[in-house]
């Protein structure tokens, strides 16, 4: 009898495992049908294109937010940021600036209110649920300031940056390229470099890898910068996509960034977790938007959906990863 | 006459261990029965058992003959077994009655009735004839030896009828130690039935009626205290007679400048001064009672506790070691007995764990700098081959690995780094025989290759075996430290310490300080005082 | 160090509450500074008006801050409930009917927020920021985002005076509010747990406690409190409105930690809230006197709550050394 025991303990924990290898494959390929036998829209090409592009930016900001996840913590502001990125970039080029100048500033100030993040978190150990909240504020004050200068709606009528929306290279959308370009960089990053591995180590346990002498705080102050990097790049894309910024460009944007890299496995306790599969979370994120406008389900009612999402991935990685103790 | 507390035939396997097997245990009314062994004996997984902590897997528990069935602590509580653990359980935000009130306040109504338990605190703490503690102010005021007695008022005040105390002296002065006996000996005329787990053979000797000794999961005697020297008692432990160990300690060379230094560690209420000189190729053994600040020096020299004052100096040269990051670039590599906490990254692969602190070293170049993950790969190879890791790849998880094996992955990662220094911490604390002699082999070879090994252990068995040098440490300073041969009685002695060597007016034989006022409150052992 | 006066070691000890209302003395020197009719007796009657809601909120999050937690819920169940209420209202008419289903579904959120978290053992911060998401939709949705009047005599009672000409119930119930959640922190059993779980729970659990019955009546009560909170700003605007309760867990979170209640757990108290309130009611009250464009009141909001809670750790780590050091 124990040993039977012994053996369907086994099977759990083989279940266990394959679900947290596959199980949001697994998810995505059952919605996908689903979706696929509901509307006969859904799955053409042109349709699968238009999911790649709308969620590109909340995949790009979804990278940010893994790498935080992945030492364990968690980004609020990235809504906010994204919303300065997209202000900054339209702003540079509405005053002339050139493309690759107005992109840096963007970026570069993206980054730079990261680093705040990181500065206030690490420096002063302060919760960074709270510091991001607050900063939250201070970064969307800061883009509504600079936006208000320009009436409150901005154009983007650079044809480089609108190319980025437009374009197609050898028949693939130039922001599909762009997307798998930077996951394939922060993969190499997470899994190839020192960086990536010592990220994961200070989210799997911290105290052990100040004592193997990393410089732990570092290493999440760069966490925060990379999170505030790719909001910068999401907010160009964004920008570009919607070929103007104005207010309300961003607003929640950080839950479904969250819900991306929940529904990818990440760990809220930091330490486990693919970038790869956040980009099928964010996948699943823009089927899911995609499938409800498709079938003219209200837009707010899409949002209680998304929050349920999270809410299901939560309690899913609760039993696959096993690591809430 | 019908023991209060029977155990009979205990077996309980951990994997990778049999932590215990067919241990036999009886406990009378009105004695003081010791549990005896060495560390990872099973003494403390017994008494896990017996509080609902741990599940036997064989064998029966009987209170008063009558077979009862413990599947969890509050199973424990009812049937009147108190323990007393080595870790306090009390929250320091709360005060000292609404700790020992805890889970089972006085009431009026719904509102809390904070006179009457604070009245009924203090009746308790005038019991058993514990002054200077106010019964309404936070525990975390008082020292650490003041928060035991309130642990053990805490049990008491369940009025158990087996009262377990799990090694209760290692924070204690000698003064608080009696006191603490004499409560245990009113508990005892009212025959309460008492276990006391402790390293301390003399106190055990004078103050307890009978005796269990472990070793390795099993018992070898059950004694009567009248009946034995402490001499035999250790023979049980170590299960044959014991014998002097002589190392060859001719690798020590004193006229070379030694690759590690410290001098006049101090840090507040802990160490007093301590300082040592670790030269090439050997192995120094620090040793001492819990408490006595062997540890806490490692780990100031590591970077990993700030000390108050003192000098580190590297191959000669001083050195600013502030955190471990600075410890390692000097060549300082430090394993801890808490590899769960403070070694393992139980989610990354072994791989990983080996080569996190020299991944640097392996990028393709500044312009493309990612890892190559074949040097890699074969590096760690070559150092968890040589250490004999077993494990089905190199690619597992390393929390799948058992204790022996996770702590040599753990060695393997200060080797590939090529570390002059490498301090361990209770090297083979909780890891299995076989694992513990490979652990012996490893440290002698890396000895043998010239890094200078530092071990610091309270086994002294171990201690003995392995060290060239032993550094015995007492009241926060080395206070001996012996050269070639040696045998556990001396070595025994010596832990024990003399007033002489042990107060901190006294002098070291490294470096001579100033005299210094004894503080008032000395909290000795590890715990970081945290408010 | 050893000629320090009690007198010194009292006022380090309290810090962390002279810091904060130091910081609101500064503020209200500020903004009366700018508008002189800011210091004034009706000004801070009509704050407190304002701020019930986020007092009440604030009670809750006390408990749950006390426990280790974090509810970043509270503001969309706001909007969710009072959502509920106004909906329920239009169908039926019946105001009684109406406040029972909004006082329901905020306890009811509340109890499953605090099922998945005690007994599905899922971080509190995952599961409130996706009741934060879910919440708010739902509430947008069954409104279609548009506001639902609710004008009943019972909620405009709450906000008519009863005595000396400003007295009305909505000060009433904050206040009973402030004095239950004191009462139940301090002279109950629930209060010691949740103090005694925030510290340590392993021990806790180890005391024979059931911590996850009091994690998740804890999240009721919040929940509970966060429904009142809804009512009361319901019958305040008199319509179910959708930018109700915005910003309401932040608002609550900060007022908490800023008073000095640690969020990590364990310590605190309903002086050090209190005190919290005080800067946060002074912040956002005086920040609506300013007249300033949107995005300053961003700017300046979360700077000075940034910048507060920076000073705050500052001193608190004053405090923490001190103490350590002062029995040398």
């Amino acid at each position: 009898m124990n040993q039977a025991a012994g053996k369907k303990a086994v099977s759990g924990e083989q279940l266990r495992a394959s679900l947290e290898k596959g199980g949001i494959l697994l998810v995505f390929a059952l919605l996908f049908l689903l979706f696929s036998v509901l509307s006969a829209k859904f799955c053409t090409t042109a349709n699968i294109f238009n999911i790649f592009k709308q969620v590109s930016h909340i995949a790009i900001l979804a990278i940010g937010m893994t790498f935080v996840f992945l030492y364990g913590g968690m980004d609020l502001s990235a809504g906010a940021n994204i919303f300065l990125g997209a202000v900054c970039v339209a702003a540079m080029l509405e005053e002339g600036l050139p493309v690759w100048a107005a992109v840096a500033v963007a970026v570069g100030l993206c980054t730079a209110m990261g680093l705040l993040n990181g500065i206030i978190i690490e420096k002063l150990g302060i919760n960074c649920v709270i510091v991001t909240l607050g900063s939250q504020l201070l970064i969307r004050g800061l883009a509504l300031h600079i936006i208000a200068e320009y009436r409150q709606w901005i154009y983007v009528k650079n044809p480089a940056v609108l190319y980025l929306n437009t374009g197609t290279v050898l028949g693939m959308p130039v922001l599909l390229l762009l997307t798998a370009a930077l996951y394939a960089v922060a993969y190499l990053v997470l899994s190839r470099s020192a960086f990536g591995r010592r990220v994961y180590a200070v989210g799997g346990n911290e105290r052990a890898a100040h004592l193997c002498g990393l410089n732990t705080s570092r290493i999440k102050m760069l966490c925060y910068m990379i999170s505030g990097l790719c909001a910068g790049v999401a907010g160009i894309v964004i920008a570009s996509r919607l070929g103007m910024v104005n207010t309300t460009v961003g607003i929640g944007m950080e839950f479904d960034a969250v819900t991306a890299v929940v529904l990818g496995g990440c760990a809220v306790k930091g330490g486990e977790g693919n970038v790869l599969k956040t980009f099928v979370g964010a996948l699943i994120v823009g089927m899911i938007a995609n499938f409800m406008t498709l079938s003219g389900v209200n837009e707010h009612f899409q949002d209680a959906v998304l929050g349920g999402f999270i809410l299901l991935a939560a309690v899913f990685n609760r039993f696959t990863l096993g690591k809430n103790d | 006459m019908v023991p209060v507390l029977e155990m009979q035939g205990i077996s309980k396997r951990f994997p990778g261990v049999q932590a215990l097997s067919g241990v036999d245990l009886k406990l009378y009314g009105g004695e003081i029965t010791s549990l005896i062994g060495q560390n990872g004996a099973g003494k403390s997984t017994l008494m896990k058992i017996l509080g609902g902590n741990y599940q036997k897997d064989e064998g029966k528990i009987r209170i008063h003959g009558k077979e009862v069935e413990i599947a969890g602590t509050a199973d424990a509580a009812r049937l009147g077994i108190g323990i007393v653990y080595q870790e306090l359980s009390l929250l320091n935000n709360l005060t000292v009655a609404e700790n020992i009130f805890l889970g089972r306040e006085l009431v009026n109504g719904i509102r809390l009735n904070n006179r009457e338990m604070n009245e009924q605190a203090r009746r308790y703490l005038e019991e058993f004839g514990i002054d200077n503690i106010e019964v309404n102010k936070n525990v975390e005021i008082y020292s650490l030896a003041k928060q035991q007695l309130i642990e053990i008022v805490k049990v008491l005040s369940h009025r158990p009828e087996i009262l377990v105390l799990d090694e209760p002296t290692a924070a204690l002065t000698n003064e608080d130690t009696k006191r603490l006996f004499r409560i245990l000996f009113r508990l005892k005329e009212q025959g309460i039935c008492i276990v006391f787990i402790s390293h301390r053979l003399g106190e055990i000797k004078r103050y307890c009626d009978s005796g269990t000794i472990l070793m390795n999961g099993r018992v070898t005697a059950s004694v009567r205290m009248e009946d034995v020297d402490e001499l035999k008692i250790i023979e049980y432990m170590l299960g044959g007679s014991y014998q002097a160990y002589e190392k060859q300690a001719a690798a020590v060379r004193h006229s070379e400048t030694p690759v590690l230094e410290l001098r006049d560690i101090r840090l507040k209420d802990r160490l007093y001064g301590a300082g040592c000189k670790i030269y090439k190729g050997e192995i120094a053994g620090f040793t001492g009672l819990l408490g006595a600040g062997q540890d806490l020096l490692w780990r100031v020299a590591y970077g990993a506790l700030p000390a108050d004052s003192g000098e580190i100096l590297v191959n000669g040269k001083p050195q600013t070691i502030k955190n471990p990051g600075q410890a390692v670039r000097c060549g300082i590599g430090l394993l801890t007995e808490n590899r769960k906490e403070e070694g393992l990254f139980a989610d990354l692969s072994v791989l990983d764990n080996i080569a996190l602190p020299t991944l640097g070293r392996f990028r393709y170049s500044a312009v493309f700098p990612f890892l190559n993950y074949r040097k890699i790969r074969q590096s760690c190879r070559a150092y968890s081959d040589r250490l004999a890791v077993k494990m089905s790849s190199i690619h597992t998880k390393v929390q799948f690995l058992s204790g022996g094996n996770q702590q040599k992955a753990i060695v393997s990662r200060w080797l590939l780094r090529d570390l002059e220094v490498l301090i361990f911490i209770e090297p083979t604390r909780g890891v299995d025989v076989g694992a513990k002699a490979d652990i012996y082999k490893i440290l002698e070879d890396l000895a043998a290759e010239g890094k200078a090994i530092v071990v610091v252990s309270t086994d002294t068995t171990e201690i003995l075996q392995l060290s060239d040098r032993i550094f015995v440490m007492c009241g926060g300073r080395v206070s001996d430290i012996i050269e070639g041969k040696s045998d556990e009685e001396t070595l025994a002695r010596l832990i024990q310490g003399s007033p002489a060597k042990c107060t901190p007016a006294g002098s070291t034989p490294v470096v001579s300080t100033p005299a210094e006022g004894s503080p008032a409150e000395s909290t000795p052992a590890g715990e970081e005082v945290t408010t | 160090m050893k000629t320090h006066s009690k007198w010194m070691d009292g006022l380090v000890y309290r810090l962390d509450v002279i810091t904060v209302l130091a910081l609101a003395a500064l503020l209200a020197v500020f903004f009366s500074c700018v508008n002189p009719r800011f210091l004034s007796v009706h000004n801070f009657y009509n704050m407190l008006q304002l701020n019930a809601a986020l007092i009440i909120v604030s009670v809750g999050m006390t408990f749950v801050v006390m426990s280790g937690n974090m509810d970043l819920s509270s503001g969309s169940v706001i909007v969710l409930s009072a959502s509920v209420m106004g909906v329920v209202y239009r169908a039926t008419g019946n105001i009684g009917l109406a406040m029972a289903a909004c006082l329901a579904v905020a306890v009811l959120i509340g109890v499953l927020n605090g099922f998945l978290i005690s007994h599905l053992k899922i971080n509190a911060v995952i599961i409130t920021l996706s009741c934060m998401v879910w919440a708010r939709g739902l509430a947008l949705g069954i409104t279609d985002a548009k506001s639902i009047v609710v004008s009943s005599p019972v909620l405009q009672a709450i906000y008519s005076p009863f005595a000396f000409g400003f007295f009305n119930l909505s000060l009433v119930i904050v206040v009973l509010c402030l004095l239950g959640g004191w009462f139940l922190m301090t002279k109950t059993r629930f209060g010691r747990y949740v103090k005694a779980l925030g510290e340590n729970e392993h021990a806790t659990q180890l005391a024979g406690i059931d911590t996850r019955r009091v994690k998740w009546a804890l999240f009721a009560l919040a929940g509970f409190l966060v429904g009142i909170a809804s009512l009361i700003d319901l019958a305040r605007l008199g319509s179910a409105v959708v930018t109700i309760g915005n910003g309401m867990e932040l608002n609550a979170i900060v007022a908490v930690v800023i008073g000095g209640n640690r969020l990590s757990g364990g310590k605190g108290s309903f002086g050090k809230t209190v005190a919290g309130l005080l800067f946060m009611c002074i912040l956002t009250n005086g920040l609506s006197t300013l007249g300033v464009t949107d995005d300053k009141t961003y700017l300046i909001k979360g700077g000075i709550i940034l910048g507060a809670l920076v000073i705050q750790m500052l001193s608190n780590r004053f405090r923490l050394y001190y103490l350590r050091h002062a029995n040398e």
